[in-house]
C-alpha cells in the first residue's frame, strides 16, 4: 500500500537578501571633529607641560632674584661701610690728612682801600689769608 | 534560588559603594576638599623690611639686610660629634655645646642666627646631612658705634629695644605679608596650585639731624677726654641755634650695636635721660633775666666780697679774694657765685623760677626720645630760704645736658628757645616725607641776647673759660663746675643721707661765632678724676674749642675777619 505524504513544508524564511553596502568613508563635517579632538587632546598636554615648565622657570627666577637680593644688601652694607666716618678718618690718617680742626688760620695786614676796592675790612683790620694743615 | 542570593549580595554592595560614594562626593565633598586643600595649603609670613634710619646727608646708620640663620634637624643627624666639631670652627661656638643642640630629641634647633652671607655660605658648602638654612632680615650698624646711644638697636626678632629704634618702632617696623602656596608630599610648590602672596609692606625710613661727621668727630673727643680727666663718663652736644637740630650728641665710653652685651648703662643715651646741678652754667639764666627785666645792666657794678651769708647758708666763690668791684659782665666772666647771688637778691625767686621755664628746664624737651628725664624745677612757691641763693648759681635744680645746651642755642638764636629735635623726617614708603612741628618760643629780647652772647664771649676772652677760644673765630660760653649730689652719703655731723661728695661735673657750654651764632656745644664731663682736670675750664672747655671748629669748618663757616 502506498503511503502518500504530505508535501514537505519548510518553514518561510523571515531572512531577506538585502543589498550589500558600501563601507561609508567619513564625512569632512566627522573627520573634523576628529582632527579637533586629537588635537585638543595634544594642546592639553601640551598647556599642561607649558605650565608646569612655566612654574619651573618663575621658582628658578625667584631663586635668583633671592640671590641677587643677597647680594644686593650685601654690597648695600659694604657700601655703607666704606663710607662710615671711621674707615674714612683711617683712610685719611694713612695719607697724612688732617681734620678741618686741625688746620690753622693765618692772617696778613690788610691794605687801606676805597670804597670801590672790594675788600673784606677796613683800614687796620687783618684778613684771612689761609688755612693750612698743620700736623 | 543560589544565583538570586549572589545577584542580591552583589547589589547590596553595589548600592552600599554607591551610597558611600554620593555620601563622599556629595555630602562630604566640600568639608574634605577642605580639609585635603589644609593639608597642601602652607602660610608663609613675609618679614616687613625694617625701615632705614639715614643721618642728615644721607648715609646709612641703620639698615635691614638678608641674613641666614642655620638650623638642624638631630634626627637626620647619624654622627652629632662629627657634625659638631666640623660647625664648630665657623660657628665660633665649642663642639661639645653643638653637640649637646645636635643631641637633642626635636625636630629642630637653631645652631646660629644671623649669619652674614659669607658665614653661611661657607657652612653651607660642607652639605652637612641635616643642617639646613633659613633666609632671615637682621639689623645692622655699618658705621658701628657712631651715634650708637642715639639709635639704639633691636634685638634678636628685630624688635627695637633702645633709642630710636625702640621710639620710633611702629614707624620702622611695617606690615608683615603672607604667602600662600599647595605644596605636594615632598613639600614642593604645585605648579598651577593655590598660590597667593599679600606683600608685606615695608617700614618707613628715618632721616636725622645728626651729621654723621661731626658725630664721629665729637665721640672721638669724648673718648679722649674721658682718658686725659679720668672721668667716669663724657658727654658731648652740639645743636644748630638756628633750628636747634641735633648735629651731635656723643657718649663716652660707648657701645657697638652689631654686638649687644656688657654694661647695659652704656645702651642709655645720658645725654637726655641723665640729670645733674648745671652750677655756674646756669648764671646765664639768672643774669639774663636780671637785664631782661631791667633790673641790671652789663656795666652795673656790684660790691662782691668772696662770701655771702643767705639765711642759714653761706655761699662761696671760687677762689678766696677780697671785696672787689665787678660789673655784672664781669661775674659772668669769673663765674662770681656771690656776684650771681647778689643779682638774684634784685630780682626775686618769682622771675628767676618764670626764666627757668621759659627756658625749658623742669618739663620734657620734647626731642621724643626713650626714657628721656624731664629734669626738676620745683615751683617758687615751694623753695626754702636759701633756695632761690642756691637755684641762682645751679644748684637746686635738675637738667639733662641737652636741656642745658638749649638754654645756650636760645641765647645764639637772638632770645628763641627752639624744642630740640633729633628726628628730622619720616620718609614714607611711597617717597613723601613728614616733617615735625617744633615749639618755639621767645624767652629774651633780641637786644638782652645779644648783651649775653657779648658777655659769654667775655668769659674765653678773659674768664675761666680761656680754654674755649677758637683759632679763628670769636665764641663765648660758661664754664660750670658742680659737686655731684650722693643721696647715700651722710654728711659730717648730719643723721640722715644726703650730701655732696668729691666728685664734680665739670662743664662747658657755648656757642659760635659769636658775632652770628651758628651752633650751641655743651661738653659734660661726669667726674674726672685726674688732679687739675676737674673743673670745666680746664676738663670741658678745651673739647668744645676743638668740636667748635671742626663743625664750624664743616659747616663752611668762614674765619672772622679780624
Amino acid at each position: 500500500m502506498a503511503t502518500r505524504t504530505a508535501p514537505l513544508r519548510l518553514p518561510r524564511s523571515r531572512l531577506r537578501v538585502i543589498p550589500g553596502r558600501q563601507p561609508s568613508s567619513l564625512s569632512v563635517r566627522q573627520f573634523g571633529w576628529l582632527v579637533l579632538a586629537v588635537a585638543m587632546f595634544f594642546a592639553l598636554i601640551y598647556s599642561r607641560i607649558y605650565l608646569d615648565r612655566a612654574a619651573f622657570q618663575i621658582a628658578t627666577l625667584e631663586g635668583q632674584i633671592a640671590e641677587q637680593q643677597t647680594r644686593y644688601d650685601q654690597l648695600r652694607l659694604e657700601v655703607a661701610q666704606l663710607e662710615s666716618p671711621q674707615r674714612i678718618y683711617a683712610e685719611a690718617e694713612k695719607m697724612n690728612m688732617v681734620l678741618p680742626g686741625e688746620a690753622r688760620t693765618v692772617y696778613a695786614p690788610m691794605p687801606d682801600t676805597d670804597d670801590d676796592g672790594g675788600q673784606l675790612a677796613t683800614s687796620g683790620s687783618t684778613v684771612l689769608l689761609a688755612t693750612v694743615g698743620a700736623k | 534560588m543560589r544565583l538570586f542570593l549572589v545577584g542580591a549580595l552583589f547589589l547590596a554592595a553595589w548600592l552600599t559603594i554607591g551610597a558611600k560614594l554620593v555620601f563622599v562626593q556629595g555630602v562630604q565633598a566640600q568639608t574634605l576638599e577642605d580639609q585635603a586643600l589644609d593639608q597642601r595649603l602652607r602660610t608663609v609670613t613675609l618679614e616687613a623690611e625694617r625701615g632705614t634710619i639715614f643721618d642728615r646727608d644721607g648715609r646709612e646708620l641703620a639698615l635691614t639686610i638678608e641674613a641666614t640663620s642655620v638650623y638642624a634637624n638631630p634626627r637626620e643627624i647619624a654622627d652629632p660629634a662629627l657634625t659638631a666639631s666640623a660647625l664648630s670652627g665657623l660657628l665660633g661656638r665649642p663642639v661639645g655645646e653643638i653637640q649637646a643642640d645636635l643631641e637633642r630629641d626635636t625636630g629642630f634647633v637653631y645652631l646660629a642666627r644671623k649669619l652674614l652671607h659669607g658665614e653661611a655660605e661657607a657652612i653651607r658648602a660642607l652639605e652637612l646631612d641635616g643642617v639646613h638654612f633659613l633666609p632671615e632680615p637682621k639689623r645692622v650698624y655699618p658705621s658701628g658705634d657712631l651715634a650708637a646711644q642715639v639709635l639704639g638697636f633691636v634685638g634678636i626678632d628685630n624688635d627695637g629695644l633702645e633709642g630710636i629704634e625702640q621710639m620710633y618702632e611702629d614707624v620702622l617696623t611695617g606690615e608683615p605679608g603672607q604667602l600662600i602656596f599647595e605644596r605636594s608630599g615632598r613639600g614642593r610648590v604645585i605648579p598651577q596650585g593655590e598660590y597667593e602672596v599679600q606683600e608685606a609692606v615695608r617700614g618707613q625710613d628715618l632721616t636725622l639731624t645728626i651729621d654723621g661727621e661731626l658725630q664721629f668727630f665729637a665721640q672721638q673727643e669724648a673718648q679722649g677726654t674721658l682718658e686725659e680727666t679720668g672721668a667716669t663718663a663724657v658727654h658731648i652736644v652740639v645743636l644748630d641755634v638756628t633750628t636747634s637740630e641735633v648735629l651731635a650728641m656723643a657718649s663716652a665710653p660707648t657701645f657697638d650695636p652689631n654686638h649687644i652685651g656688657g654694661d647695659a648703662e652704656l645702651f642709655r643715651n645720658r645725654v637726655v635721660t641723665d640729670t645733674f646741678e648745671p652750677g655756674s652754667t646756669q648764671k646765664l639764666i639768672t643774669i639774663a633775666a636780671a637785664i631782661e627785666e631791667g633790673i641790671v645792666t652789663p656795666d652795673r657794678i656790684f660790691e662782691v666780697p668772696d662770701r655771702i651769708e643767705v639765711f642759714d647758708r653761706e655761699y662761696f666763690d671760687f677762689t678766696e679774694h677780697d671785696t672787689v668791684d665787678l660789673t655784672v659782665a664781669d661775674i659772668v666772666a669769673r663765674s662770681s657765685n656771690v656776684g650771681t647771688i647778689l643779682v638774684w637778691q634784685e630780682l626775686g625767686n618769682p622771675l628767676l623760677y618764670r626764666y627757668l621755664q621759659g627756658f625749658g628746664l623742669g618739663t620734657y624737651s620734647g626731642i621724643n626720645f626713650p626714657g628721656e628725664a624731664p629734669g626738676l624745677v620745683r615751683p617758687a612757691e615751694e623753695w626754702c630760704d636759701s633756695c632761690g641763693a642756691s637755684t641762682a648759681i645751679g644748684y637746686r635744680v635738675a637738667v639733662t645736658p641737652l636741656q642745658m645746651t638749649a638754654v645756650f642755642a636760645a641765647v645764639g638764636n637772638d632770645g628763641v628757645w627752639i624744642q630740640p629735635q633729633v628726628v628730622n623726617s619720616i620718609v614714607e614708603t611711597d617717597g613723601s616725607i613728614t616733617e615735625f612741628d617744633q615749639q618755639r618760643q621767645r624767652v629774651l629780647s633780641v637786644e638782652t641776647a645779644q648783651i649775653m652772647q657779648d658777655m659769654l664771649a667775655g668769659v674765653v676772652e678773659g674768664g675761666t673759660g680761656q680754654y674755649a677760644q677758637v683759632d679763628g673765630y670769636r665764641v663765648g660760653g660758661k664754664t660750670g663746675t658742680t659737686e655731684k649730689f650722693e643721696p647715700d652719703l651722710v654728711c659730717p655731723g648730719a643723721e640722715s643721707p644726703g650730701c655732696y661728695g668729691d666728685d664734680v661735673v665739670a662743664s662747658f657750654i657755648g656757642i659760635g661765632p659769636s658775632d652770628d651764632p651758628r651752633l650751641a656745644i655743651g661738653v659734660f664731663v661726669d667726674s674726672p678724676s685726674v688732679p687739675k682736670k676737674r673743673t670745666g675750664g680746664v676738663a670741658a672747655a678745651p673739647a668744645f674749642s676743638r668740636v667748635m671748629r671742626f663743625a664750624l669748618h664743616q659747616m663752611g663757616v668762614p674765619p672772622d675777619v679780624r
